[in-house]
């Protein structure tokens, strides 16, 4: 969802990471699996400073667009759901 | 922001970067250019905990069996070392880990299709060095079985030598470094032979030896490691190519040490009555109060347990000479 937020964003995994609260251990099988599924796109950085590698950019796919509002969509209405089960439950 | 600092947790995702398999090389590499960015020690430590965890178990759907088979061929050798005897159980609990931690980043390494290719190109020198680990365990766990006095490793630390000697030959012969693929066929087509030809030189030096005392055993191994420098040079002249020859010369190393303990044992085990006849060694043998087949093949298990480590070294470093020395003078001979 984060990438989602700012879709057309390259963004760097670590500060994603940071943003979103996951570690690295979490944050790379995450982003492997999104770009084996075609999902996420990758892409080297150009001009990083002098003296540091270039780093990895990261944004979703058109496609990869498309699942996150699926899922966007599913969560909302999960929520309405849960609350209208919650009032009846009252 | 300038360079980038080299401290423990780079050398951490270095690590993991290694360990993943040749179709995840990019992530190796976005890991370690983002370790740049990250700020603090403790923060430092936490991302190369994390990148090693991806390392050891990656996102790779289908990569399971192989963990699994790696883990169970580890715990197999390692029950049947224990059961053979109990001169060999800290060797095989130390073996049984070494290969389970060996077998289980090997399976993590391997790419779609990586084992296929692996098969294709050193079938032969992943073969006899199958070979020649499984007739060295096998002639250690003789040994030991039949003159228990050779086994005897108060400490351990043979035992563990050995263990974790034999895993790192495993993994030179079945995961090379990836420097070295294009020269497996060439590396296997001269090592083989120059093998052949070194154990040639050993076995003619203790027969001559036994049969007409000429001379000492000692004279074929200085003699045999002319063989790895001749074949490195000539894999250089025949490639053009430098690298080609260490790799032979690496190549032969790795099957040299193999080749050298598993003949020099079962020479050993075919000559007890001659060393049992032998002044010298019943001379040592009284000294250390126990007969001289025990003696001599306990003093022989551990020197050529340490062999294992410097015959594929020394073989290399000679053979690594006598590539550079051809390639030197073949630089030297080219027209400007």
């Amino acid at each position: 969802m984060a990438l989602a937020a700012r879709p057309a964003d390259w963004r760097y995994g670590y500060e994603l990471g940071r943003e979103v609260g996951l570690k690295a251990g979490s944050l790379y099988p995450i982003l492997i699996r999104l770009a084996d599924r075609g999902l996420l796109e990758a892409s080297w950085e150009n001009g990083p400073p002098s003296g540091r590698p270039p780093r990895h950019l990261y944004r979703l796919t058109a496609s990869g667009l498309a699942t996150a509002a699926e899922l966007s969509a599913v969560a909302a209405a999960e929520r309405h759901g849960s609350r209208r089960e919650l009032r009846g439950a009252w | 922001m300038s360079e980038a600092r080299r401290d423990l947790p780079r050398a951490l995702v270095e690590a993991a970067a290694w360990a993943l398999p040749d179709h995840r090389r990019a992530w190796g590499q976005a890991m370690l250019a983002d370790l740049d960015h990250v700020e603090g020690l403790l923060a430092r430590w936490r991302f190369a905990a994390g990148c090693v965890r991806v390392a050891l178990v990656p996102p790779r759907p289908g990569g399971y069996l192989g963990r699994v088979l790696a883990l169970g061929l580890a715990a197999a050798v390692g029950v049947s070392l224990y059961a053979a005897t109990p001169a060999t159980h800290v060797f095989a609990v130390a073996f049984a880990w070494l290969l389970a931690g060996y077998g289980w980043l090997a399976a993590n390494r391997l790419s779609p299709g990586g084992l296929r290719r692996l098969r294709a190109t050193s079938a032969a020198v992943a073969g006899a060095a199958l070979a020649g680990v499984a007739a060295v365990v096998g002639l250690t766990v003789y040994g030991v079985t039949r003159y228990p006095w050779a086994g005897e490793d108060p400490a351990g630390l043979f035992s563990i030598f050995l263990a974790v000697v034999l895993t790192g030959y495993l993994a030179a012969a079945l995961t090379p470094p990836r420097a070295a693929l294009p020269y497996r066929g060439v590396a296997a087509r001269y090592a083989l032979p120059a093998v052949a030809a070194m154990g040639l030189l050993w076995a003619a030096g203790t027969l001559l030896h036994q049969a007409y005392g000429w001379g000492t055993t000692g004279w074929s191994v200085p003699a045999s490691l002319v063989v790895p420098g001749v074949v490195a040079a000539l894999a250089t002249r025949a490639h053009r190519d430098v690298e080609a020859g260490v790799w032979v010369a690496a190549c032969t190393g790795l099957l040299a040490g193999l080749a050298f303990f598993a003949s020099g044992m079962m020479l050993t085990y075919a000559s007890t009555g001659w060393y049992a006849r032998d002044p010298s060694t019943i001379h040592d043998a009284l000294a250390v109060g126990v007969d001289p087949a025990s003696y001599i093949v306990g003093d022989n298990l551990g020197g050529l347990i340490i062999a294992l480590l410097w015959m594929p070294l020394l073989t290399l470093a000679i053979g690594a000479v006598g590539a550079n020395l051809v390639g030197d003078l073949h630089t030297r001979t080219q027209p400007d």
